[in-house]
């Protein structure tokens, strides 16, 4: 193998991207050749200074902040469908998980889903309204969960009025 | 959270850790429980690869959580070809590519935990300036040379893995690598 064609290849030979034959062949040369050793030392090091880049994490709550999001969007999603009869969401995983936190909801606060979060959350009695009544799973039975998606839920319905 | 809310949750094993896979069909039959748990799987990850091509934090966290939420569209007719990890950066790249090709000239990178701190001894200012000159001139690489370097230097991803997330040939991730490697090793020689 000629130097040219090992110093190609030694970001891959380094990332063990090199299927064995040619890994073995660089391995080779570079034992006989120290012109590209030396090149191999710099990628070495580049390597390590990449490391130096600063790194940034998700923050707290991310995850969370990412579910309510999403039963937002769903939840902006079955408006529209239903003020101005669109045809279903594009977006059915996210409607189905609107309808199943109404669902739950509803149920949890004896079914008042139109109502206020304030009364969703302590009326005893009520009725399951609108189009959400039609998809209502019957075996549906749950309690709010503090911090669960399903508080977010209200938190949301609560903010939005 | 939502335990019980789920009709279709299938069983699972007692103290067995469901795979990527599996939480992805969970989330696509409504289980929002296992969508969570893949957030927290990866939102270091895809956070920390969104910065790295963005340069900008709260760009990163919008970026990292648009991918998280197409993914969870797509969850129903989510089919594993390759693996999770693979199928989330293909679609975060593809976001964090657009959102950088459509950011203003005036946009300046939000780099507030950076550069934050004022005064500090020499040897962090140190630290912080090699940091910084390392960041920038990562940012400057052609983005796909980016986003292959991020992919396997930080990410620990494989050349197959990145070619997968990247839509192209092994060896064009090979060579989006070397080339890469090139101009960074130019651009920081006096650190080096
Ligand atoms: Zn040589």
């Amino acid at each position: 193998m000629k130097c040219k064609k090992v110093q190609e290849k030694l970001s891959a030979y380094l990332d063990g991207g090199l299927p064995p034959g040619a890994r073995s062949r660089v391995s080779q040369h570079l034992e006989g050749c120290p012109r590209c050793a030396e090149e191999l030392d710099g990628h070495r090091a580049l390597g390590k200074l990449l490391d130096a880049a600063p790194a940034v994490a998700a923050p707290d709550g991310f995850a969370r902040s990412v579910c309510r999001e999403a039963v937002r969007r769903a939840q902006v999603g079955e408006r529209r469908r239903k003020v101005h009869l669109l045809p279903r969401s594009p977006v059915p995983v996210l409607m189905r998980v609107a309808a199943m936190l109404a669902v739950a909801v509803g149920l949890v606060s004896g079914g008042v889903i139109s109502g206020s979060a304030a009364q969703a959350r302590g009326v005893q009695a009520g009725v399951v309204s609108g189009e959400l009544a039609d998809e209502l799973p019957v075996s549906l039975l749950s309690v709010v969960t503090p911090g669960s998606v399903t508080e977010a839920y209200l938190d949301w319905v609560e903010q939005v009025q | 959270m939502l335990s019980g809310v789920e009709p279709e949750r299938m069983p699972q094993a007692e103290g067995r850790l469901r795979s990527d896979e599996e939480l992805m069909s969970a989330a696509g039959r409504g289980d929002m429980d296992a969508f969570e748990e893949l957030v927290l799987r990866h939102q270091d990850g895809a956070v920390g690869v969104a910065f790295r091509l963005l340069s900008d934090e709260h760009g990163a966290r919008d970026a990292a959580q648009e991918a998280f939420l197409r993914v969870l569209e797509s969850a129903p007719r989510y089919r594993p070809t390759a693996s999770f990890r693979t199928y989330l950066y293909r679609v975060l790249t593809r976001i964090c590519i657009d959102r950088y090709r459509k950011r203003s000239p005036e946009d300046h990178p939000d780099l507030s935990t950076v550069e934050d701190g004022g005064e500090a001894p020499p040897e962090v200012m140190l630290r912080r300036e090699r940091a910084e000159r390392v960041r920038g001139a990562v940012e400057e690489l052609p983005m796909r040379q980016r986003v292959a370097l991020v992919l396997q230097h930080y990410e620990g991803l494989s050349y197959e893995e990145i070619a997968e997330a990247m839509h192209c040939s092994v060896r064009a991730v090979d060579s989006l690598l070397a080339r890469a490697r090139r101009e960074l090793r130019e651009r920081l020689r006096d650190l080096l």
